[in-house]
């Protein structure tokens, strides 16, 4: 299953060290593959160093792409997080 | 001995292990590994991983015993860091693929990441390229 998604970051911070964690936590819990896509870059969303390298500031449009039995359940975890602004600001 | 001239920052006498602040601008020189070295190079680079871990854990520890929880999560990134698999996965494959020294493999690898991150105009990640440095060279100085 393809799940494909656009989300918006809208913590103040946006995705740092502290998010990138957490989204690998979950996204490493799950097995579909999971990319995130930000102005052309892509990059694998189950590496914390990889989620920091694309440099999502808040306002930031993302492109969830998950492909995987569980593709639909780690892209709406995933935009939960963020829309939970990961417990920030 | 050796001894460094320099521009006195503060009053008194400090002794303890010299910290380079500026070792982020040394290149690891290209090295190639022996095919039948491969295995020992990468157990070689495996516990370079261990034991920067440990090192992030004592400090981590020594944090949580001196100062307030605040810096731990910094600390706690940089661990998490260390064990990407995604991170040491490219690592081994310029090893077993290219037969780069596990050296010259990580500072290929971080090398791509601080280029990219300087790529950005948002100082809040051109920032975090201290963090990328600072666990390269927490890697390399257990390597080499």
């Amino acid at each position: 299953m393809l799940v494909e998604k656009n989300i918006k970051i809208i913590n103040k911070l946006g995705i740092h060290v502290r998010p990138s964690t957490q989204i690998a936590d979950i996204t490493n819990k799950h097995q579909s593959k999971i990319v995130f896509i930000k102005d052309g870059l892509e990059i694998n969303a189950r590496s914390i160093i990889e989620l920091l390298t694309l440099a999502a500031g808040c306002n930031a449009d993302i492109t969830i792409r998950a492909e995987g039995d569980d593709a639909e359940a780690v892209v709406n975890a995933v935009i939960k997080l963020v829309e939970s602004k990961f417990g920030e600001e | 001995m050796e001894i460094k001239k320099g521009i006195g920052v503060s009053p008194g006498i400090g002794i303890a292990r010299a910290f380079v602040l500026d070792s982020e601008k040394y290149r690891i020189p290209l090295r190639y590994v022996n095919e039948k070295d491969i295995k020992n190079e990468i157990e070689r680079f495996e516990e370079a991983v261990r034991n920067a871990t440990k090192e992030l854990e004592n400090i981590r520890k020594r944090f949580l015993r001196r100062f307030r929880d605040d810096a731990t999560p910094i600390v706690e990134g940089h661990i998490k860091m260390l064990q990407d698999e995604h991170l040491k996965t490219q690592i081994l494959e310029f090893v077993k693929n290219n037969k780069y020294s596990p050296e010259y493999a990580v500072s290929r690898v971080f090398r791509r990441y601080v280029k990219t991150l300087s790529g950005s105009n948002d100082p809040l990640f051109t920032n975090r390229i201290q963090d990328i440095n600072d666990i390269e060279r927490r890697l390399l100085k257990n390597l080499l």
